[in-house]
């Protein structure tokens, strides 16, 4: 038997309990070491939720640097992502919040979404997906984001965000529901002749 | 393909299409902001997240059923137990507040968990060294006192009574004493919930006395000069000023007082030249615990190793 993965996989989970280990103690550079391992996917979830990259780069940082302050109350090191998931979610869900409250009255303005060559989504699929989910709020954007992206499941995002898992399930029904009904608003804008706002 | 597969099918590719990699200048940023920021001590963490976990809710509202359903039973007539070895709580009512049975009728309900950081758990009256608090304490009981926590950082003591456990399951602060090694202080605002002030310091004991002296807000009694485990240093009560009812701005520690809080603050220097800190608090009956509880200050032996030449 080829244990080779498993020992592999060992090693990486001693290193990075090490590393956070270290940083709870106040290493300076485990913690960055710590950013720079985790930097791309935590950029990446905040981007998704918050939809600009200004923005997801703002919230990664105050995420990190409040993981940094409150990670000697981490009890369980081998939980850090978990647990950074989590920081940076609540990070951006207040961000969001506070953006929605302060474009509440802007149209929405058609987007340059970057666009993949082989792609089964149209980019009019793709404007119709940015404007469906800067519609939603921003609890249903994350729990949408932290379902399809990251791959949680809805008993594991209640646990990371503390509320019911009926309530992630109950997110997710309406955030999937505004999403495909604004897909079918794009499938009927030809024959309504009519653009969105 | 139904609509449900065909939703998350789309939604997994939108979201995989966006930018994925994080700029290096945030990198540079957060080490820049981190060099700059201090990091929380756990203790400090701890009661506001005890509440935040589902489970632990769960347990701790089922421990409080337990805990009023076994007080209850207590209030109920019966044959006293006590031995009476320290004064009783002068309260009015049948509260078995202090009673110093080694053998409680209520010892069924057992404190909350101690955590992956460890505590003593329930003890009886005799005498004992903490495992983890650095320096350790060696103490004596001289009645039944929960350790509800022995850290490195952060020790903890309250007496074993049905209300104490449930304030204490509840996350909510029962009377105790606390020992931390460190004596901090915050010049700026630090009011519990608020991000915590980037400008704490460790003073010795007058420098504590100072600063404490000079908060507006705050009534403070004293400060006394003591001498604990052979370590001198001041002991100071403080209370809020009648009528303030907002937070204190550089309590020490960063909590927020209440008006019926009272503190007794016991700084005592150490030979390496810092300083540690003995802190009773109660949110009721104060004088009363500090009767209670200062036997057990004064019984304080730390262990600081060899003094330095």
């Amino acid at each position: 038997m080829d244990d080779a993965p498993d020992g592999r996989q060992a090693l990486v989970v001693t290193v990075d309990r090490d590393l956070v280990e270290a940083a709870q103690r106040g290493d300076q550079s485990a913690f960055v070491d710590l950013v720079r391992s985790r930097g791309d996917r935590l950029f990446a979830i905040a981007h998704r939720i918050l939809r600009d990259v200004d923005r997801a780069e703002d919230a990664l940082q105050d995420a990190l640097v409040i993981a940094w302050r409150d990670l000697p109350g981490l009890r369980d090191p081998d939980r850090f992502d978990a647990w950074i998931h989590r920081l940076l979610t609540n990070v951006c869900i207040a961000q969001a919040t506070r953006e929605r409250r302060r474009t509440a009255n802007l149209r929405v303005l058609p987007l340059d979404a970057p666009v993949a060559p082989d792609d089964l989504l149209s980019v009019a699929d793709r404007d119709q997906l940015e404007r469906g989910f800067r519609r939603l709020t921003p609890d249903e954007r994350a729990v949408l984001v932290l379902h399809h992206f990251i791959g949680y499941a809805p008993t594991e995002i209640a646990d990371l965000l503390g509320v019911p898992a009926g309530t992630v399930r109950s997110r997710l029904h309406h955030a999937h529901r505004a999403m495909r009904a604004a897909l079918d608003a794009e499938a009927r804008a030809p024959a309504v002749g009519g653009s969105t706002a | 393909m139904n609509e449900r597969s065909d939703i998350d099918r789309v939604l997994r590719q939108w979201f995989d299409d966006g930018p994925s990699r994080m700029p290096e200048r945030v990198v540079d940023v957060v080490a820049d902001r981190i060099a700059r920021e201090r990091q929380r001590p756990a203790w400090r963490l701890d009661w506001r997240h005890l509440g935040m976990n589902t489970t632990f809710k769960l347990a701790t509202a089922v421990a409080a059923v337990a805990i009023v359903a076994v007080f209850g039973y207590n209030l109920l007539p019966r044959g006293s137990s006590g031995i009476g070895e320290l004064a009783p709580t002068p309260s009015p009512t049948a509260s078995p507040t202090a009673s110093p049975t080694s053998t409680p009728p209520w010892d069924a309900p057992r404190p909350g968990p101690c955590g992956e950081r460890g505590c003593g758990g329930p003890l009886t009256a005799g005498t004992y060294t903490s495992k983890s608090l650095n320096p350790a304490v060696t103490y004596t009981l001289t009645a039944d006192w929960v350790n509800l926590r022995d850290w490195p950082d952060f020790f903890q003591l309250y007496p074993d009574t049905p209300e104490n456990r449930m304030l204490a399951a509840a996350a909510q602060y029962p009377p105790h004493i606390l020992i931390l090694p460190a004596t901090m202080v915050s010049p700026s605002a630090a009011c519990a919930g608020e991000s915590p002030s980037s400008d704490e310091t460790e003073v010795d004991a007058a420098r504590f006395v100072e600063f404490l002296t000079t908060r507006e807000n705050l009534a403070a009694t004293g400060p006394v000069p003591v001498t604990v485990g052979g370590l001198t240093g001041q002991q100071i009560d403080a209370s809020l000023e009648p009528g303030w009812t907002g937070c204190l701005p550089g309590a020490p520690l960063g909590e927020s007082l209440t008006q019926r809080d009272r503190i007794r603050y016991i700084v005592l220097d150490t030979p390496d030249g810092g300083s540690l800190m003995i802190r009773l608090r109660a949110p009721t009956d104060f004088d009363a615990f500090v009767a209670e509880a200062m036997p057990i200050v004064e019984s304080f032996e730390f262990d600081l190793g060899p003094t330095p030449s």
